[in-house]
This record gives structure tokens, C-alpha cells and sequence, in this order.
């Protein structure tokens, strides 16, 4: 027996009944015999910590709380429901979240364009799906969203909200959110997408515009107003 | 769900080593119950889901969102716990095993929360390892392993002297 063996034995969980080598040994060992009595000290006192006692009114409280939360949080979810919501994001870990907005600009029937600095422009009246590309590296289960909408626009399905905020779940790869966009004609401003997980946040703003005309004409009008 | 309240919040006591964040805690575990009710359903013992899950809430996610270092922890809650302890002791008696309590505490709650965890579910609540191994979905070598290091982990934050000798220091001290 030596010392890097009761020390072995100790990170076991050690022995109620120490065998006669490791008895010998303890005898013979001031510093394992101390590790070893401190070791022992600590597992029984693990074993006999004190129960914590219930706070007034838990059951109550916590039960109340958590109905309620889930409930905001299933209402959010039904509310998202219809947008055909595929969604995932990557956290790349150390440098937040890798997000970008992605739009087909060939695409009419989606009903938008962009500008060459990157302002799209939505046809007013129509429903247009503005597209963000998620990209996770692995399947986050905790994600808060959030969609804040510049005035003169909303989400289908959501009249007069200039913000949307949900709770979801992200899966590994490539994940595309829908937003189902309605704009009034002349409202132009930032749609905000913002991501929260693990304390982290993640923002992408976008510049949109509700214009009629060709791009030079609506370019036009953005800078005379 | 009510039956087993008093048990999950000791549980998550165990692992915040705080009543607020316990509570929290045991809260965040029953809003993902509640929208997933088809799941209690189908269990036909709910203990052990509930404790894989609170287990996997506090060490995957949960701990990200609420870091207890040791310094933010709460000793006014631990003294209400050796207030309530101690009776049918000596005075002398008393004050050594409370020392020692608040020692070996300290010394769990300066552990990492994966292997405090474990600490707790095994040599706190009881649990053996190949229970923990069926419930938590874990392979019992990896259990086994992970508590070896948990152990050597919490002896080292005892600073592997003698517990009973520093816990004197300190009651003398008070």
C-alpha cells in the first residue's frame, strides 16, 4: 500500500471497513491518515447535510408561475405557427451568434428587392416573406426572439404589433425564418432581429423601405425624404 | 405534480445552494412539464424523469444563466440550515459538526456544477451509481469516472487537510 493508493481509494468514495494493509499503512502515515480521516469526515458529513426547509407558499407560487410562463410562452408559439417557421441559428461559441439576413432578389414572387446598399424594398399592400438564414452549429434548445418592426409595417397575423417576441428551439445546420411581412406604403425604417440565448444576444438590423417604381425612383425618393 | 414539489426544490437546493435560484429552478423545470404534458402522461413513475430532467437543466443550461460563484453565495441561508441543525447535540458538539458543515459546503459549492451535481445525486441524496446510471441515461463507466473526479475535486477544495481541525478554527473564531 502507498500513498497515491489511498489517495485512489479516497476518490472512490473509501471503505468503511479499511483493509488490513490499508490499515498499516494509515498507522505509518501521518499525512494519509490525516487525508484519510479528513476524506472520511467529509463523506459522512455529505451524507447527514441538513434539509433545506420549503419556503412559505412555494408549491403555490411556483406553480402558478409556471402555468403562467408557459402559457405566454405556447401563445407565442401558436402564434408563430402559420409564419411556416423553420428555424435554427448557430451560436458560434466565443464570438456569439453567426446570423445573417438572406434574401433572393431574383425571386418576384416574394414581391421585395434590394437596393445596391442593401435596403430592401417591399411592395406596399402585398405580403411579402422576408427570409433571415440561421446557421447552428449544434441544436440550441433555448432561444428568445425577437422581430421589432419600423411604424407603417406588421406581421401577418399579428395587426398593430411592432414587436414579436417567441421562445423556440434551434436545429443544427442551416435553419430559414420566414417573417411574413405587411407594409403600409411610404413606411421605410429598421426591421430588428434579435436573438437571446445563454445571456447572449445577437442583433441584426436591416434597412427596409415600402416603395412603388423603379429602384432609381424609389433610391430617389429615400434620399429626398 | 404537487406530491413531488418539496423534493425537486431540495434537490435544487442541493445544486444552487440557494432558495431563490432553487426556486427558479424547480419553476424553469415545470413550464417545460407544462408544455409537454404528454410526456408526464406516458410515465408510469414521473420520479425519475423529473430528476434526469432538473439534473439535465441545471448542468446544461441552467448554470449558464445563473452562476453562483462562490463568492455571490448567500451565508445567511446556510446559517438558517445549522440554526435548524444541531438538536439533541452538546454545544460543543454542535459547534464542531456545524464547522464542519459549513466547510464542506463551501468546499461543494466551489466544485464545477457537472460534478456537484453527482456529488449531490450520489453522495448527498443517496443514489447509487448504477440508478443514476438507468435514470440519467448515462453509461455507468463514465458515472463512475465522473464521481472519481468529483470526489478528488471536492478533496481538494477541502485542501486536503483535516475538515474537523479548520472547522475548530473557524467556530473559534466566531
Amino acid at each position: 500500500m502507498d500513498c497515491k493508493t489511498v489517495n485512489e481509494i479516497l476518490d472512490r468514495g473509501g471503505a468503511d471497513e479499511p483493509a488490513a494493509d490499508l490499515r498499516l499503512h494509515l498507522a505509518h502515515c501521518t499525512a494519509c491518515r490525516k487525508a484519510w480521516d479528513a476524506g472520511r469526515a467529509a463523506a459522512a458529513t455529505l451524507k447527514s447535510l441538513p434539509v433545506p426547509p420549503l419556503p412559505a407558499g412555494f408549491a403555490d407560487r411556483v406553480l402558478s408561475r409556471a402555468y403562467a410562463q408557459a402559457e405566454r410562452v405556447e401563445s407565442r408559439r401558436r402564434g408563430m405557427q402559420h409564419w411556416s417557421l423553420a428555424l435554427a441559428a448557430t451560436f458560434l461559441l466565443g464570438l456569439g451568434l453567426g446570423l445573417f439576413f438572406a434574401w433572393n432578389a431574383a425571386a418576384p414572387a416574394d414581391g421585395y428587392r434590394t437596393l445596391a446598399d442593401g435596403t430592401l424594398v417591399l411592395a406596399p399592400g402585398n405580403r411579402t416573406v422576408v427570409r433571415i438564414a440561421l446557421d447552428a452549429d449544434h441544436a440550441i434548445g433555448d432561444v428568445d426572439f425577437m422581430i421589432a418592426l419600423p411604424a407603417g409595417m406588421e406581421l401577418e397575423g399579428h395587426p398593430g404589433e411592432r414587436e414579436v417576441a417567441w421562445h423556440g428551439e434551434l436545429k443544427q445546420g442551416r435553419n430559414v425564418l420566414g417573417l411574413p411581412l405587411l407594409a403600409q406604403a411610404g413606411a421605410r425604417g429598421e426591421l430588428t432581429a434579435e436573438l437571446r440565448h445563454d445571456e447572449k444576444d445577437s442583433v441584426i438590423k436591416l434597412r427596409v423601405v415600402a416603395a412603388t417604381g423603379p429602384t432609381w425612383w424609389v433610391r430617389l425618393r429615400q434620399w429626398a425624404t | 405534480m404537487r406530491p413531488h414539489l418539496e423534493w425537486l426544490y431540495r434537490l435544487a437546493y442541493r445544486y444552487t445552494a440557494q432558495a431563490q435560484d432553487a426556486e427558479d429552478l424547480v419553476q424553469e423545470l415545470l413550464v417545460r412539464l407544462y408544455r409537454n404534458p404528454e410526456k408526464l402522461a406516458e410515465l408510469s413513475d414521473v420520479r425519475p424523469w423529473l430528476l434526469r430532467s432538473l439534473y439535465n437543466l441545471f448542468v446544461d443550461q441552467w448554470r449558464h444563466r445563473r452562476r453562483t460563484p462562490f463568492g455571490h453565495l448567500h451565508p445567511e441561508s446556510w446559517d438558517t440550515l445549522f440554526a435548524e441543525e444541531g438538536a439533541g447535540e452538546t454545544p460543543e458538539t454542535e459547534l464542531q459538526s456545524a464547522g464542519l458543515r459549513r466547510l464542506v459546503l463551501e468546499a461543494l459549492y466551489r466544485v464545477d456544477e457537472e460534478h456537484r451535481a453527482l456529488l449531490v445525486l450520489h453522495d448527498v441524496e443517496g443514489h447509487t451509481l448504477p440508478e443514476l446510471a438507468e435514470t440519467l441515461g448515462l453509461p455507468l463507466g463514465t458515472l463512475k469516472s465522473r464521481l472519481f473526479r468529483a470526489r478528488r475535486k471536492l478533496r481538494r477544495q477541502l485542501g486536503g487537510g483535516n475538515p474537523l481541525a479548520e472547522a475548530d478554527v473557524i467556530v473559534a473564531e466566531g
